[in-house]
């Protein structure tokens, strides 16, 4: 075969070749932020009858995601004992104490491994018993940390307990670590998930006592190197960016952005975040993508940031770009929900029910404030999107389709009739979406 | 020797801020029930105190008359008397009106579940405004009470907190800075006639010609005697630091100052605030309202107290 001919056969095998592979969402919102790779079965519409391969009770309470490996899929929860305060679903001002809860009821903290094919637990481990020794906010739950595997372990993260588990794909415990349990200035809970690098599992848990950000080995759970930060809470599950020049741990929160070397080394950081942070930062066409935008407050900022920086990157007065920052925008920050670069679009969908466009490379908006419905409690999922079309699950299970591109334009809705916070897994040609109550596998029946 | 010059300073700053004072105020009477708000209206005075409205007959303040209450399903975070009605903000239940035309038993005659969380509310004929923390300004056609209809919601950026009514005009304040003027009379779908991002505050009180936007920032005074242009008048630190609540009487703020009691404020010149009179309550005070010259101060969670205004 002579040189042209390989390079051809390569090229060719390149493009038949997924991007990514499409039977793998092993963290939050998968390797690729909410994008799936298309796939012809993937499910535009559904309903509690409609395209639903299986449905299956999920325990107790818990907002973290599905991760799914292979057959398996993985998710957490917290069994209460007791009668815990329900959630309300919409975004309000839950009144003195800011909706701090605090339970005194056992819980049990699970893990469940359920087969792909058929919605049946294959297993269930219950890694720890007791009251949960910090507050949550009414709508967190003790469980909202979305687990991550590499396909030999499942990396499970309580925040509320400070446990850190791993687990086989049997189900066996192959080690679990304290790394304490810490209350945040407001009371509300943990969410940031872990993430996963080669054989390091990084953990970010800012609170009021001991912020810190963590690397363990995945094999022993042994701490290798741990920081300690200035921050008093956030929810942001943290990044690790490959880019081109490096790999790097990028982290936001309330104080600053961060982003650390593989040894915990502070590379750059970044003023102007709100008060409550918890969109997680990702990364799309050579640029991470940062966002933090408590409606309370101003500014509510979006920075998209090339790699290489060094130092303090703070925008000065005035400034909306520097060497580093390749775009800002001042009020396009959400409060819960992370944005979508789908193509070459970002997407915002803001909390109370609105979606947004703008370039992504260069912040330029394509549409402004488009209103989803008119009849919806507001948006905690972030969003997904494949097949050209992108997905917004609203707090009351409904999952609006929308057209990917420069025009606004709803095409569905798909009801499912419960509270759901979490943000779903797309692999295999199928949907899993967990309700508050239920775990879905959705995919195209065939005909 | 600077020390003492430093003092005796002080000792004449505080005498003319004691001269400045002229307004006196004397107790009347006072009430215990659960309290966090007032209007008033007439002969009646109408407290919120959590979920429930409780009418008090003030006819003769100094035996102030508990009257009838109505317990709604969730807490009151604002409200407004119209007429005989009154227009409750009533968290996640949304709009509700309550008939008061018999004060000893009031009686619910419409409501309509909001999206988001109902925080304020206010009446214009046939139209009535509802703050909602989710999507901003709600607009109902209360024409037929027993079934107002939602017609349109304006979005307001940050968390929506109040709104207040002076003629057709209504001042919407929301958080962290927002402040925006609407015609209510104007026909056609609602609008800004004006926003300007410098409030800073959770309520809002107007009148003909200024607005009060009381906070941690203290009290704000906006001119708006232009609506399509308002503009920052002047922000006045109150004794108490971060004023509850506020009315507004002619060029006069009456606010609710917590712990500090009941400040008065001459605005006759809005740029230039000055405080003219004061109570100090035994509770922190959370809310004012002024009828003749009597005034009524919402103090701790459990009190109205009844002052009058003595010289």
């Amino acid at each position: 075969m002579n040189r042209a001919i390989k390079v051809i056969v390569g090229l060719a095998l390149l493009l038949l070749r997924p991007a990514y592979t499409a039977d793998q969402w092993s963290q939050f919102r998968g390797s690729q932020a909410g994008v799936a790779a298309d796939d012809p079965a993937l499910p535009e519409s559904w309903s509690a009858t409609e395209n639903i391969l299986w449905k299956i009770d999920v325990p107790g309470l818990g907002w973290s995601s599905p991760v799914v490996w292979d057959d398996h899929i993985f998710i957490t929860s917290a069994i209460s004992a007791g009668q815990e305060t329900p959630p309300t679903k919409g975004l309000y001002d839950p009144g003195d104490e800011h909706g701090k809860t605090k339970s005194s009821a056992v819980q049990r903290w699970m893990v469940y491994d359920i087969d792909f094919k058929t919605g049946k637990i294959r297993w269930q481990r219950e890694l720890h018993s007791g009251a949960p020794p910090i507050p949550r906010h009414v709508k967190n739950s003790f469980a909202s940390e979305t687990p991550v595997t590499d396909g030999q372990r499942v990396y499970v993260y309580f925040g509320s307990i400070g446990l850190v588990a791993a687990l086989d794909l049997n189900g066996k415990t192959v080690w679990t670590k304290d790394i304490g349990a810490f209350d945040g200035r407001s009371g509300y809970g943990m969410a940031a998930s872990p993430a996963l690098y080669k054989n390091r599992l990084y953990i970010v848990n800012d609170n009021a006592t001991n912020a810190f950000i963590a690397a363990y080995d995945t094999q022993t759970g042994a701490q290798i190197w741990k920081v300690n930060r200035e921050e008093t809470e956030s929810w942001a599950t943290p990044l690790v960016w490959e880019n081109e020049l490096r790999t790097e741990i990028v982290s936001a929160a309330t104080g600053k952005i961060r982003s650390y070397d593989l040894e915990g080394k502070l590379l750059w950081e970044l003023k102007g975040m709100t008060n409550l942070d918890t969109p997680t930062p990702f990364a799309k066409n050579g640029l991470v993508y940062l966002s933090s935008g408590y409606p309370g407050t101003a500014p509510r900022p979006v920075y998209a940031i090339r790699p290489g920086a060094a130092g303090d990157i703070s925008l000065k007065p005035n400034e909306t770009s520097n060497q580093y920052i390749v775009w800002y925008q001042p009020l396009l920050g959400t409060y819960n929900t992370s944005a979508l670069v789908y193509g070459d679009y970002y997407y915002t969908l803001l909390d109370r029910g609105f979606l947004l466009c703008h370039d992504a490379r260069t912040g330029k908006q394509i549409y402004g404030r488009q209103r989803i419905a008119t009849d919806t409690s507001g948006f905690t999922s972030s969003p997904w999107a494949y097949n050209g079309k992108i997905f917004l699950l609203s707090e009351d299970g409904d999952t609006f389709v929308v057209q990917a591109g420069p025009e606004f334009k709803v095409l569905g809705k798909n009801s499912l009739d419960e509270m759901s916070l979490a943000t779903p897994a797309v692999a295999n040609g199928s949907v899993i979406l967990r309700t508050q109550s239920k775990l879905y596998r959705i995919a195209r029946k065939a005909p | 020797m600077p020390g003492k010059f430093a003092q005796a300073a002080l000792l004449c700053a505080g005498a003319a801020g004691i001269w400045a004072q002229t307004l006196k105020f004397a107790p009347v009477a006072s009430i215990s029930l659960p309290a966090d708000m007032i209007k008033v209206q007439g002969h009646s005075a109408y407290i919120a105190g959590a979920k429930a409205i409780t009418v008090i007959d003030v006819s003769h303040p100094e035996a102030p008359k508990r009257a009838g209450s109505y317990t709604f399903p969730d807490k009151i975070w604002g409200f407004r008397v119209v007429g005989s009605l009154v227009y409750v903000a009533d968290d996640l239940t949304g709009l509700e009106i309550l008939d008061v035309s018999n004060p000893n038993a009031p009686v619910l005659r419409g409501s309509f579940k909001t999206k988001g969380q109902a925080k304020a509310v206010v009446v214009l004929g046939n139209k009535a405004v509802v703050v909602d923390h989710m999507q901003g300004l709600d607009f109902f056609d209360v024409s037929d009470l027993s079934k107002p209809v939602f017609q349109s919601s304006l979005f307001l950026d940050g968390y929506a907190r109040d709104i207040a009514l002076s003629g057709s005009i209504a001042y919407a304040v929301d958080s962290p800075t927002g402040f925006y003027v609407l015609d209510l009379a104007k026909p056609g779908p609602p609008d800004f006639a004006a926003s300007l991002q410098a409030a800073n505050g959770q309520v809002v009180a107007a009148g003909p010609k200024l607005a009060c936007v009381p906070g941690r920032a203290g009290l704000q005074i906006f001119d708006v005697s232009d609506p399509a242009s308002p503009t920052l008048a002047s922000t006045l630190k109150t004794p108490g630091g971060a004023p509850v609540r506020v009315a507004l009487r002619g060029t006069r703020a009456y606010a609710a100052d917590g712990r500090e009691g009941l400040q008065v404020v001459d605005l006759s010149n809005p740029t230039k605030p000055t405080i003219i009179g004061a109570y100090k309550t035994t509770d922190p005070a959370r809310d004012v309202e002024v009828s003749d010259s009597l005034v009524f101060v919402v103090a701790g969670s459990g009190q109205l107290q009844i002052l009058r205004e003595t010289q």
